[in-house]
């Protein structure tokens, strides 16, 4: 799951993550971008993104200046999209992916509340913390 | 000669990011169209030239497997080269787009570099293909 999620930043933002050392503290992130995928099982994926990561994502992605908040949640819907889709064809069996999701602010923190996140991630000094559920 | 590019894709940003490759990329582009799904994708082709297709699997309303099955269908369409970009990596859903025409295929996550030497491996194929005929 990290490397998956590592791939998808260096490749397509130019972020070089690292494994967060210190405090842990999701409740500064500000987004949740979640997929879900169907299949032997069912999983459910989810990344909560500081609200600086998630700008930094966004500026790194889109031409200089045409940055919005619309555009910066459209970005991490792909980010999700992407990360789920690398997933599945690591797994063994047939996965379909669900339309990824992007929560913010107490949608997003209620959506993990009370959860230990599986991976925490230092990406260039802004936080990420994932999620992952199985049924 | 210009080419007229149209990209597919029902995020915005991976829109906006692909427009921004292609224009980095230094190719010889005249127009570059948008769609947010197949459906609209095949209103462009009804309405504009294009040279190119950059497009999607996963979108609401149509896909891109099912907008490949169309395009194939009319006559005057199915000479459009198209690119599959996205994150389907199944292997029949892949053989499906070949079947159904796609002349090349880049999984996201990709460099602008894989972008770009994929779309000057298609278009280099099918103008060469164009001045042989």
């Amino acid at each position: 799951m990290k490397a998956v999620v590592s791939e998808v930043l260096e490749e397509m933002f130019y972020l070089v993550p690292d494994e967060l050392e210190g405090e842990s503290n999701p409740g500064e992130g500000q987004y949740l971008a979640e997929i879900t995928l169907n299949g032997p099982r069912r999983l459910t994926v989810q990344l909560l993104f500081s609200q600086g990561l998630a700008e930094e994502m966004a500026s790194n992605f889109l031409p200089d200046g045409d940055i919005d908040p619309s555009l910066v949640r459209d970005v991490l819907r792909e980010t999700a999209n992407m990360v789920g889709g690398n997933l599945a064809s690591l797994l063994d069996g047939d996965w379909d992916l669900s339309l990824p999701e992007v929560y913010e602010g107490v949608e997003a923190q209620g959506a993990v509340l009370g959860r230990e996140p599986m991976g925490e991630l230092d990406v260039e000094g802004e936080p990420l913390y994932l999620y992952v559920e199985v049924e | 000669m210009a080419f007229n590019v149209l990209i597919v894709d029902d995020s915005q940003a991976m829109r906006k990011m692909i427009r921004k490759v292609i224009e980095l990329s230094g190719f010889d582009v005249g127009e570059m169209y948008e769609a947010s799904n197949g459906r609209e994708a095949l209103d462009v082709l009804t309405d504009h030239w294009v040279d190119l297709v950059l497009c999607d699997v996963h979108m609401p309303e149509m896909d891109g497997i099912e907008f490949l099955r169309r395009v194939k269908a009319e006559e005057i369409l199915k000479g459009v080269p198209v690119i599959m970009v996205t994150t389907e990596g199944r292997e029949d859903v892949l053989e499906e787009a070949r079947r159904l025409g796609a002349k090349g295929y880049v999984k996201k996550p990709f460099s602008p570099e894989r972008l770009k030497e994929t779309m000057t491996k298609v278009i280099g194929e099918e103008y060469a293909r164009g001045a042989q005929g």
